[in-house]
Parts: structure tokens; sequence; C-alpha cells
């Protein structure tokens, strides 16, 4: 949030602090004047109630008092006295003993009250209810003057006053009961100067002295704090007209009487020559202010030029550092941009774009200058292991150390880069004659034979290069890529880990199969291949109750590849396994996802090159089925002739097994192999599928006719299903249907569709059939 | 001849001396010293020994102990064992003697639990110098018919006006101790005198007048003092049956050094006030009852 600031000008800051100085001064002069007046009414009625509250005290303590000789009264041994008396006994034979008590009670209890409140008792007795004076206890520390027997014995709860006594004094006397009858009486006589006591302790906590006395109801002076001088205090008082207060203390008819002593010019803050000083101060301070108002307009125009030089200043500052750092923050982002599009991020090598940039511009050289420029295709020979053993990371690793090693092993005016994956260009300018590139390329393998350390595995992985030397081996970029790619495969056919010169002369087949197989390795981690399915259907319905699935390759390079051309291709390098277990295990994932309650079918073909690891296989259908939730009868496996003519125990065994937890299996292209009839008996099949060479000319030639109802008869006679292949023709179904082959499959019913399509394939096909 | 019998004369007297000399030694103050104990025998009574492991008397002989520098024990016992167990001989009164009965294991040195002074005791045990004033006097219930007396000045003469209050009057008593009847003749005065157990302890007397087993009972001053505060109006006194006694410690007669011992610490402790604040402590009452004794 901004933040606004009200700017004044020096004139009118001084103006407006005069002003509010003038009328802060005024404000003060006019309250301090009303405050005083309250002040004095505040005042008195602050002494009205400490009067109040002092009477309140005193009638309290008399409460006390009063209190106390009840409780003395009610003491035992003042009641068993009277008892045992009642009782007859003689002071000589037990009932001295209780007076005696009695005697130590009232003793015990006037040291006890002296102690605890500092009264001092003048005398303390007891009377029988005939005015018998029982007890005349004189303790001996307060002037005695009086006798008990000159007392009133009746009871009273207030105090009475003994004015007639020099000293004047408070009788307090209280019955003693016994089964409510009065008996007795215990009176206690103490000064009434006591009564001041209270008084003088909470006095004694005030601000101001206090001069108080107690009164009886007609004004005499029964106790004063200082009682000679109080009547001159009280008299003149009165003349100065000076608030007297009173206030009565309980029921006991007596008053306390206080003079006022405070007034208030006490205070420096009230009094009224602290508001006369107030008004005699504000006139310096208005000279004052105007005087700086003079010197104020002096400076202004000075001071407000200074002010906005130095602002703009610092504006512009600010703003220059900004472009500066917008500038910078520009370069680098723009450096880093340029670098990301021409140099490999993994090696930090020239990319594929450099690399064709400066084989061009080298080419153009060779061209002007007749020089020779050599290309260099470099493979890694063992890559793939190293990345599939342990991880991508170390592939990674891998990668960054060998580029380092071929950067070391180059000249720095050559180029060294990385096209992609494990293949590197090596483009070396002016390279004369064949020894130089022949030492150049010896240079490159020397640099990667030595072993790789990777997170603790060492490893060797060699290279495969291709050589193509301008302008034999090409007079454009383009080619001279091409060409030293052939020459690169040529090597790798030639055993690995040497480099080969291209020559027109190589065999074209043979280093494109090698590019097949090589881009094959790569098909799976490139996302190039998927799965087809084409449905199978009931024939007497219509009603797809299976699909096949159908593996498909589509390469960057060779375009749509034939399952038939790559798949000779991944039997004979091993790559059906890693196929094979991707196709069973995406296949039986898809279709459980998409699959209704039909429970449909999923037909898979197996290389029986994949039989050759059986525990593999069997591995990978468990885990394909556990993964998928797809059940095993759902699933079934075709395999072809060829697989049962060794009549292999471990292929005997895996397929028992495969049987035994469910799955089906079917006999893929029966008739096209080598049709030993008796394998159908001795192995667990469930389906038999006649191949499409036979489907097609039916039913026109009868030869095919004849042998596919033989066929139908034997599957049926082994209690096999039987699923007709190629199907294109309604007379094919027709001929099937009357055949009794339950099954078929071709491009009369469905050709092979991608995932989505079956999915509404399947989703038409239920609306059919409900 | 005269020979041998000299020898059987001096073996004699030998003997004799020796066996005086032994008698005289034991629980006297060098054999006291040599044990390091002081042994007292006392019976829980009033404001003496309360039975809680403090009163008068205890307090008193814990304190002379002390000054002996031997170790303070106290042995109780009652009022029928209490001379036998501090002379190895019981001890009863029989008419106005006292009658000695039946060996006993001697099992303390001093009997101190408010014993009064009287003749039959004398005879049997040594008395210390008087401890506490005391006298008995008879109790009855507050609504018993029996008015206290008129005192006239005259123990002797109040005395004589109490017991003629007696006739048919039950009185309870406790032989072989202060409030003994035969002490004071009330077989005389046709009262119905009823004897408590001998295991009963003096300060059973007043409740069992409140039991009503008896409609008025004998009982010592200080007991009674105690007593008027306790039960304030339930009990009153009559008048006095006995005249003024005194209490003391006892000793066994073989103990002389340990009671001048004793005398001589009661002397001191009387001279600096100990044994007046004692007093106050236990017997408040009993300074306005006795003036001058504990002067």
């Amino acid at each position: 949030m901004k933040r606004h600031r009200l700017r004044f000008s020096g004139n009118s800051t001084i103006i407006m602090v005069g002003a509010i100085v003038v009328l802060y001064l005024g404000t003060i002069i006019g309250f301090g004047h009303i405050g005083q007046a309250r002040l004095r009414q505040a005042l008195l009625l602050q002494e009205q109630l400490v009067i109040d509250r002092q009477a309140a005290e005193v009638a309290h303590f008399v409460r006390q008092l009063q209190q106390e000789v009840e409780n003395l009264a009610a003491d035992q041994s003042v009641t068993s006295f009277l008892a045992n008396r009642d009782l007859g006994m003689s002071m000589r034979y037990g009932l001295r003993a209780s007076l005696n008590a009695v005697q130590r009670r009232f003793r015990s209890f006037a040291q006890s009250l002296r102690q605890e409140t500092g009264v001092a008792v003048s005398q303390l007795g007891f009377h029988d209810a005939d005015g018998k004076m029982l007890l005349n206890l004189d303790p001996g520390d307060a002037a005695s003057d009086l006798s008990l027997r000159d007392l009133p014995t009746a009871p009273s709860t207030t105090p009475m006053l003994l004015r007639d006594q020099v000293h004047p004094k408070l009788a307090f006397t209280s019955p003693v009961t016994i089964k409510d009858s009065v008996r007795a009486s215990v009176t206690m006589v103490v000064e009434a100067k006591t009564l001041l006591r209270p008084l003088l302790d909470s006095s004694s906590t005030l601000s101001s002295p206090q001069r108080i006395a107690v009164t009886d109801k007609d004004g005499n002076v029964v106790a004063a704090e200082h009682g000679p001088v109080w009547a001159h205090w009280y008299s003149a008082a009165q003349r100065h007209g000076q608030p007297i207060k009173e206030a009565r203390i309980g029921e006991t008819g007596l008053r306390i009487v206080s003079l006022s002593q405070a007034t208030l010019n006490n205070g420096v803050i009230t009094s009224s020559w602290f508001l006369a000083a107030l008004a005699g101060v504000s006139l310096p301070l208005v000279w004052g202010i105007i005087h700086l108002l003079r010197l104020n307009n002096h400076n202004l125009v000075l001071k407000t030029r200074y002010q906005s030089t130095t602002q703009q200043r610092v504006m512009l500052r600010q703003q220059n550092e900004r472009l500066q750092r917008e500038i910078d923050k520009r370069l680098a982002s723009e450096e880093k941009l340029a670098h990301q599009a021409s140099y490999d991020q993994l090696t930090g090598l020239p990319n594929r774009n450099l690399a064709t940039d400066r084989l061009a511009q080298a080419v153009k050289w060779a061209k002007r200058e007749d020089g020779k420029v050599l290309v260099m295709f470099l493979d890694l020979d063992r890559f793939k292991q190293v990345n599939d053993s342990l991880g991508h990371s170390a592939g990674d690793e891998l990668l960054r150390q060998a580029s380092k090693r071929l950067q070391r092993a180059i000249r720095d005016s050559d180029t060294v880069s990385r096209l992609g994956g494990d293949e590197f260009l090596v483009i070396c300018v002016d390279a004369p004659n064949k020894n130089q590139w022949e030492h150049c390329a010896q240079q490159l393998l020397n640099a990667l034979s030595k072993p790789f350390v990777i997170g603790g595995h060492e490893f060797y992985i060699g290279a495969s290069i291709g050589v193509a030397v301008y302008p034999h081996g090409g007079d454009e970029p383009i080619k001279l890529l091409k060409n030293a790619d052939i020459a690169m495969y040529a090597a790798k056919e030639r055993g690995r880990n040497r480099y080969c010169l291209y020559d027109p002369g190589m065999d074209v087949a043979t280093v494109q199969r090698l590019q097949l197989e090589n881009n094959l390795r790569h098909a799976l981690e490139r996302n190039e291949m998927h799965i087809a399915y084409q449905p199978i259907v009931e024939l007497v319905s219509g009603r797809t109750i299976a699909v096949e699935a159908l593996l498909r390759w589509d390469n960057p390079q060779f375009g749509n590849v034939s399952p038939d051309r790559f798949i000779p291709i991944a039997e004979e390098t091993g790559l059906i396994h890693e196929i094979g277990e991707w196709v069973l295990y995406n296949a039986c994932a898809q279709i459980a996802e998409i699959q209704d309650n039909s429970r449909l079918r999923l037909a898979i073909n197996l290389s029986t090159k994949q039989f050759s690891r059986p525990a593999h296989l069997l591995d990978a259908v468990l885990r394909a089925l556990r993964h998928s939730g797809l059940m095993p009868f759902q699933l079934e496996l075709e395999v072809t002739e060829s697989l049962l003519i060794d009549d292999d125990p471990e292929v005997v065994r895996l397929l028992g097994q495969l049987d035994r937890i469910g799955v089906r299996l079917s006999v893929d292209d029966f008739g096209t192999g080598y049709s030993a009839l008796n394998y159908l008996q001795r192995f667990p099949f469930d389906v038999l599928k006649i191949d499409r060479s036979f489907t097609a000319q039916i039913p026109d030639n009868d030869a095919n006719a004849t042998l596919i109802r033989a066929i139908i008869a034997m599957a049926h006679a082994l209690e096999l299903e039987v699923v007709a292949e190629g199907i294109e023709r309604r007379e094919q179904a027709g001929f099937l249907l009357v055949q009794h082959c339950e099954y078929g499959q071709g491009y009369l019913y469905s050709k092979p569709l991608s995932l989505d399509e079956l999915e509404i394939h399947l989703g038409t096909d239920a609306a059919l059939s409900a | 001849m005269f020979s041998w019998f000299m020898r059987q004369v001096a073996l004699s007297l030998t003997v004799f001396v020796l066996a005086s000399a032994g008698i005289a030694g034991t629980g006297d103050l060098d054999q006291i010293r040599r044990d390091g104990v002081l042994r007292h025998l006392g019976i829980p009574y009033a404001n003496f020994v309360t039975g809680a492991g403090d009163g008068l008397d205890v307090e008193l002989v814990r304190g002379f102990a002390e000054s002996l520098g031997v170790r303070y024990e106290f042995v109780e016992t009652n009022w029928s064992q209490a001379f036998g167990d501090l002379t190895g001989r019981h001890a009863r009164r029989t008419g106005r003697k006292a009658e000695r009965f039946g060996n006993t294991p001697v099992r303390g040195d001093l009997i101190a639990n408010g014993m009064t002074v009287l003749d039959w005791r004398a005879e049997v045990v040594d008395f210390s110098e008087p401890t506490f004033p005391s006298g008995v006097w008879l109790i009855a219930q507050a609504e018993s018919p029996l008015s206290p007396i008129n005192p006239t000045g005259l123990i002797s003469s109040d005395i004589i006006e109490t017991k003629a209050r007696l006739p048919g009057v039950s009185v309870l008593a406790l032989t072989n101790t202060c409030l003994d009847p035969g002490l004071y003749n009330l077989e005389a005065t046709s009262a119905e005198i009823r004897l408590l157990p001998k295991e009963r302890k003096l300060n059973e007397m007043i409740p069992a007048l409140l039991n009503n087993d008896g409609e008025t009972t004998l009982l010592d001053v200080p007991d009674a003092l105690i007593a008027l505060q306790r039960w304030p109006g339930r009990i009153k006194v009559i008048g006095p049956i006995s005249d003024d006694q005194q209490m003391a410690v006892a000793f066994r007669p073989s103990s002389p050094e340990l009671r001048t011992a004793f005398n001589k610490y009661l002397a001191g402790t009387r001279a600096n006030g100990d044994y007046a604040r004692l007093v106050e402590k236990y017997y408040p009452s009993v300074f306005d009852y006795f003036p001058g004794f504990f002067d």
C-alpha cells in the first residue's frame, strides 16, 4: 500500500504549531478553572466519605467490644461457677475453685484484648441477678476511678457513656443466661478515648492530616486526637467558615466531628497561581513562533530546490539500476536458450542441430578450399546392457563419461556431438590422408576401450565407427551422414569395436537389416510399438467373443514395419522375449480395462523362441494376469505347430502348467506346418485355428473345402473349438457355418482395431446383441 | 570351747555386717549411679501421673534423674503392688498399723504419684519432704438431696457436720489408698460403705459416682479440683472428711541417701520457682486453696 504524506511548508507548519500551542494554553487555562471548582467539590465529598467510613469503622469496633463481652458472659467458667453456686457449694469447699477459674478467664481476656487491640480495660466484673457483685477485676493497667458497684447492671446492646468522670468511659454490659433465665451480667469498662484508635490507624494512611474528635449528641467532647487544643481548632474553623463534617457512630448516640485540613492551594497544579503562570508563558511562546516564521521564509525557496534535485537524482539512480538488472536477466535468459537450442543437456556436447550446421559449414569450406571433411558416426556397442541392468541414471552417467573421453580424444578444431541415444558424430575438418583419419578413429576407439566405472561396477563397452570422407563419401552433408551411418552398421556387422570407411559397394540390404535391428532395439523405449485387436466372432450369432492381439511397429525411418519383417529379427536377436512380454503385459491390461460383463477373451500369439525360457514365459503370463486382473480362462495363447515338432519336455511341461492354471491354448495356422496330428491329443489344446490360406479358397476349391471339413470334424472329435481365420466373404462364412465351425475372424467381420475403436466396436456389438 | 564360741560369734557378726551393708547399698544412690537408671514407680492418678507420659510427679522425678545424671525410667504399678515393688515385701493396713506379707521382686527406686502421707504407710516407707497439700472431701451428684455444709471456719467442726449427713447414705471408697474408709472412721457414721475393687484407680471415683454406683464418694482435694472443672454442674462438694493432708515421695528405708538427694533437689526447685511453675501447669487453682504451702 502506498503511503501518502501530507507535506506542509515551513510557514504553515509554524503557524499551525503556534495556533495549536495558543489553543492548547487557552484550553488548559479554561479547563483548569473548571477543574478547580470541581476538585473543590470532590475534596469535600471525599472528606465526607472518609468521615463516614471512619464512623463505620468505629461502630464496627464498638460492636466487636460488645461481642467480646457477650462471649465472656457465655464462657463456660462463668456458667460453671453459677451452676456450682446453685448447688449450694461453699466457697471454702469447691466454689472458690470455680470463681478462681472465672477470674483467670477474665484476666486472660483483658490481657489478650490489650495485646490484640490495644484496648486497656479499666474494670471487668460480673453481678448476679440480684445486683450482688461476684467479681470485680481491676487489671491494673488502666486508671480506675470508679467502682462497679456504682454501675447499673441492666444489660444493654450498646455501651453506656459515663460522662461524670474525669476521663469519660464506656461501659459494655452483657447478660449471663442459663436455661433462658438471666442469672447475672458481665460488665467491662474502657476509657472513651479507646474509640479513637481505629481513627488514628486509618488517618495515618491518608495523605492529608485530619483533626477529629468523638462527641456525644449534645456536642460535648468525649475523646479528641489532641484533646487540649481541640476547642481552639473548632472555634477557629467556625470563625473562618471552614467546613466541619459530622457522622453518627452506629446506634451509640456518639458522633465523629472532623475539621477539614485540605485546601486547593496545597497542590501546584490545582492552585490559581499555576493558571496565572500558564497565561504568562503563552506570550513569549507566541513571540517565538512569529520570529520562527520570518526566519523560515528566507530559506524556503532554496530548500525546495535542493529537495527537488535530490529526489530526482535518487529516482534516476533507481531506474538505472532496475534497467541494468532487466538487461542482465534477459541476456542470461537468451544465452541459456541459445545453449539449450544447440547443445545437448545431458553431456554438454553440441546437439544434432549444431552438428548439422557445423557439418554444412565444413562442407562449404571444403568445396571452396578443395579440402576434405571427415565425418565419423559413432555408436556405443553395449550401452543398452548398461541401461537395462543399472537403469537410466547409470546410462546417463555412461554417456557423460563417454562424452568427456571423446572430447579429449579429438583436436580442438574438431567437433564431437551427440545425435541422440548412444550415437555420436565427430566432424574433422581438413583431414587430408588416410593415415590421419585412421589415427583419429583409432584414438576414439582407444578412448572408449578402457573400462567405465559406474556405481561401483566396471564396464567395457567399445564402439562401432562409420567413416565417410568428403568428397568421396558424399558431397552433401546429408549424404555424408547417411553414408557414415551405413559404414557404422558395416563396422558392427564385421564384429563391432572397430571403424569402417564407407564404400559405395557396401551391401545395402545387410545395412538396412542392421538399421532395422538397431531401431528395433529402441522401439519399445521410444513408444513406437502398439497393439491392434481383431475381433473373433461366434459365426452363428455374429457376436464378438474374443480378440486377437496383433503387434504393430511404426518407425520414423522405416514406416509401418510388418511383423513378418521384424519378428524374425526379434527372434534372432533375442528381443522377442522383451517384446513378447511387453505384448502380454499391455494387451492383458488394456483388455481388462475395457471389457464388459461378457468376459471377452484375448488371444495372443507366442513365438516358438519364447519357449526357450519356459520359466520366464510362465512368470510373464502370471504377472500379466495378476496385474491386469484378467481371468486365466480369458487368456488364449496361440502357438504354431513348429513348437511341437521337437517334442521338447520343457515345452510339454510349460503347456501343462499353463493348462492347469486355466489358460487356454490354441494351435495357430493349423495346416501350414508339420501337422503331425497326434500332438493334438498329447497337448492340452482348447482351440484350433484354420490358417487363412485354406479359408481363402472355400467354398469354390473342392480340395480345400474337403480339407476344412476334415479338419473341423477332426477337431470336434478331439473336443476342440475351431476358429477359421481370414473370412472375407459371406460364402465363406456360410460354408463354415454349415460345417459347424464355431468361430471365425476376418475382414468380413472387422479389420484389426485400435483400442479405442475396439471399445466402440464392442459397444455396438453389445447393443445389437441386446 | 570358748574360742570355738567366739569364732562363731565373730563369724556371725561379720556375716551380719556384710549383709547389712549389702541391703543398705541395694537401690541407694551409689547403686543407682552405677546402674545409670532411676526407676520411678507410679500409678496413673489425677494430674500427678496422667498415664500419657507426663504429669506433675513424672516431670518432678524426671528432673531429679537428670540432676543425678542417670536415665529416667517409668515403671507402672497399682495400689496393691506399689509397696512390694519398692521394698520387696507387700504391705497393707490393718487397723491403724501396717502389715507386711509375702516377698516380691523390687522393681523401682521410689513411688511418686501424689501419695498421701499416712501413718501406716510411714511404717513401711520413708517419705520425702511434702510435695503437695491434700485432704479428702465428700462429693455427691448434683441431683443428690444432700446439701453442702455451711463452713464454720474450723475444719474439725466441718468434718463433724459432713459426717452428720452420712447415716444411710452410700459412700464409694477405695482401700489401701487415701480414700480408705478405715482411715477416717466412717464405719461409725452408719454410712453404707461401698468399696470399689482394688484394681480401680482414684480417678475412676467420679465416673463411678456418675454411674450411680453410689450416692456419694470420697475424693482427695487435687482430684476434686479437676473433677469440678471436668464435670461442671454435675457434682457438688458436701464437705471435708479428713483434716488437711500432705503428699510426698516414698523411698525404701534402705535408701536414705537417695531420699536426702531428692529432698535437696526439691528444695532447689522450690527455691528457684521451677516447682511452682510445674504446679501452676497441672493444678492452677491449688494456690488459692492452700495459700502459703508453695511459698
